[in-house]
């Protein structure tokens, strides 16, 4: 019973942080665009979505304009880049910064707390999880599942949209903007496209964060960029990224494993000022990885020649 | 396109189906606390950051097992200040133990939610949290409907406007002074302003905006002959206490605080809460609930009476802005200045 209960307890924090690591790696592996932007967009689409749904607005409703807002951010973050020439890393912290008093301003008024303004849910009021509700244990099934309907959608439709030719043509922008200039594509257009996408889907992660927390502050986001960025890189070194399927289903793979980690630490008991460290070095060890496998191989395989020379001799 | 087209149609389908959702409420009438070990309670508590009237409170609601002899093991877990390890530690939390503790408003409502979500029923606690109703945790102060009750730290907001007439006794024009978006601050200034006026009292009250405007503001109300300014708690007032403390001094204003690190940073009297008895009368409850004495849904929120309260006063700047109490609230009071 336990193991289950630690099973949906992984699923529903690491399913909403998968669409995150999903929208990070469409600027910074697709895009080569370190976008700074991810916290201000996730804060956002956590904020508008939570405003709506206390404001009396239904929980789907409010989920998508989450996704829009949060793909006003990356917008205004893609023009800040291309059409003022603000240089990438910038532009990014530029709209992050912005975003905090936006946020507030979305929030209006607010319970107060003792560090921060919190808006919070009432117990009665539903979230796109709790609309679907049975009662009793199912409860946290649902939850799961619907979080994991989401990733599925949104996995098929990253998979079907980097086929078409505009996907190529954003994937050709990441890796040769020179070149893809060359063959025609307009890559201000596509890079602005790009990263209204990418916080799209971090807007819709920071929705379904939120709504499984139920409430919102604007410190809320902090910290997520990193999570978004290991969980990326666990992924990859663990799941591989050798096709493009391959990849994205691995970048979301990731956040789940980067759960299994916290939640290890808290079950083993880690102290809390320490667990900062914890995750810390278990991100140096996946990115070690390929290193270490190489240095496995290498070492096998002069234990077979030894073996051979000692045949010989 | 034609993806695009059955995703528009399943989304339409799901709302179709989202606004069948149902009554949220969990049926009290035939709860019952039932732990797994009767003879030894498992109890979470979940504090989001290292403070030292969180700490304080968290250890008052330990201390509240020991003085009523009921054995438990505490399973305590700080977040940090990062909310994704809020909700993880919540959810760990309210499936591994009997009952839980939230210290604040945002663990307190993590932890209903992670238990909402795990469809659990257990009878979860707070404490440090202003307004348990506007956050949306219980029904009301007095009948809290759920599995959830808990105590507040809504200072005594009455108590602290007789403290105005127990400072100047011939004061006749108060002003109260708050920032506009701060929910709970507006709530506390409609009832000081009540009860001031219950007391005889004209009240001016005044808002900011932000950080910005809070000196003129300030600077405003002060110079309009008021005698004593109320200034409830109100984390963009706390937060730049030194821009008031400069127009109380120019204008000689006595400034009642609705907390300790205001009143420590520019105010002059305040009523303070003691986070430990607080935390103290939530492990009360608990311990009630444990015995069975009464449901969570049944036992009214606890909040400080003003006699329960500390009285601080702090005395540098009392003297920087020229002001002299009666001797009998000195004698009575705790001095904090820095």
């Amino acid at each position: 019973m336990d193991f289950v209960n630690l099973l949906f307890i992984i699923l529903t924090s690491g399913l909403p942080c998968s669409l995150l690591a999903l929208g990070i790696f469409i600027t910074y592996r697709l895009l080569d665009f370190a976008d700074l932007t991810a916290e201000g967009s996730f804060l956002i689409g956590g904020v508008v979505c939570i405003t709506i749904i206390k404001n009396g607005g239904n929980a789907f409703l409010a989920t998508v304009i989450a996704i829009l807002a949060g793909g006003m951010c990356g917008l205004i973050t893609g023009l800040l880049h291309t059409k003022l020439k603000i240089p990438k890393l910038l532009s990014g912290i530029i709209t992050m910064t912005a975003s905090a008093s936006i946020a507030m301003l979305i929030m209006g008024s607010t319970v107060e707390t003792m560090f921060t303004n919190v808006v919070t849910l009432s117990y009665t009021q539903d979230t796109i999880y709790s609309l679907f509700f049975v009662g009793g244990v199912w409860n946290q099934v649902i939850e799961a599942g619907i979080m994991l309907v989401i990733v599925l959608v949104v996995l098929f439709l990253l998979y079907f949209f980097f086929g078409t030719e505009y996907g190529m043509a954003i994937r050709a922008t990441g890796m040769n903007p020179q070149m893809s200039r060359a063959q025609g594509i307009n890559t201000d257009l596509s890079t602005i496209f790009a990263v209204s996408l990418s916080n799209a889907l971090i807007g819709l992660a920071g929705a379904m964060f939120c709504q499984d927390l139920r409430s919102v502050d604007v410190k809320t986001a902090s910290g997520f960029l990193v999570i978004g960025l290991a969980s990326i890189i666990i992924g990859e070194t663990i799941f591989g990224k050798k096709t493009f399927k391959n990849w994205i289903i691995s970048v979301s793979l990731g956040a789940i494993i980067y759960f299994v980690i916290v939640n290890f630490a808290i079950r083993v008991g880690f102290p809390t000022e320490m667990k900062n460290l914890l995750y810390a070095v278990l991100i140096v060890i996946a990115l070690c990885m390929p290193f270490i496998k190489d240095y496995f191989k290498k070492l096998f395989a002069k234990k077979k020649e030894g073996g051979l020379e000692s045949v010989n001799n | 396109m034609k993806s695009k087209k059955l995703l528009l149609l399943s989304a339409i389908s799901l709302v179709a189906l989202a606004s069948c959702g149902g009554n949220r409420r969990i049926d009290m009438s035939t709860w019952k606390f039932s732990p797994e070990n009767p003879d030894n309670i498992k109890v979470g508590i979940l504090q989001p950051i290292e403070h030292g009237a969180l700490t304080a409170a968290r250890l008052g609601f330990v201390s509240a097992f020991e003085a009523s002899n009921v054995k438990v093991t505490i399973d305590y877990q700080n977040a940090g200040s990062s909310s994704s390890d809020l909700n993880t530690l919540a959810k760990n939390l309210v499936a591994n133990n009997d009952l839980t503790l939230g210290i604040g408003t945002g663990a307190s409502v993590a932890l209903q939610s992670a238990s909402i979500y795990a469809g659990k029923t257990n009878p979860i606690f707070f404490t440090a949290v202003t307004d348990a109703v506007d956050a949306g945790l219980v029904d009301s102060d007095a009948a809290p409907g759920q599995n959830i009750t808990g105590s507040s730290d809504l200072n005594p907001v009455a108590d602290q406007i007789a403290l105005i007439k127990r400072c100047i006794p011939s004061a006749t024009k108060i002003g109260v002074m708050y920032t506009q978006s701060e929910q709970n601050s507006k709530v506390q200034a409609d009832l000081a302003k009540a009860k001031a006026e219950q007391e005889g009292l004209a009240v001016t009250i005044a808002t900011c905006n932000d950080a910005s405007d809070i000196a003129s503001v300030a600077q405003q109300i002060c110079s309009s002959g008021i005698s004593a300014l109320f200034i409830p708690t109100d984390n963009n007032l706390a937060a730049h206490m030194d821009s008031v403390k400069a127009a109380l001094d120019a204008n000689h204003v006595l400034c009642v605080t609705g907390e300790t690190s205001s009143c420590q940073q520019g105010g002059h009297v305040t009523l303070s809460i003691d986070y430990e008895q607080l935390g103290y009368k939530a492990g009360l409850q608990a311990v009630q609930v444990i015995k069975g004495e009464a449901k969570p849904c049944d036992i009214p929120v606890f909040k400080f009476a003003g006699a329960e309260c500390e009285l601080q006063i702090s005395s540098a700047n009392l003297a920087d802005a020229g002001i002299t109490l009666p001797q009998e609230v000195v004698d009575a009071a705790k001095d904090i200045s820095k």
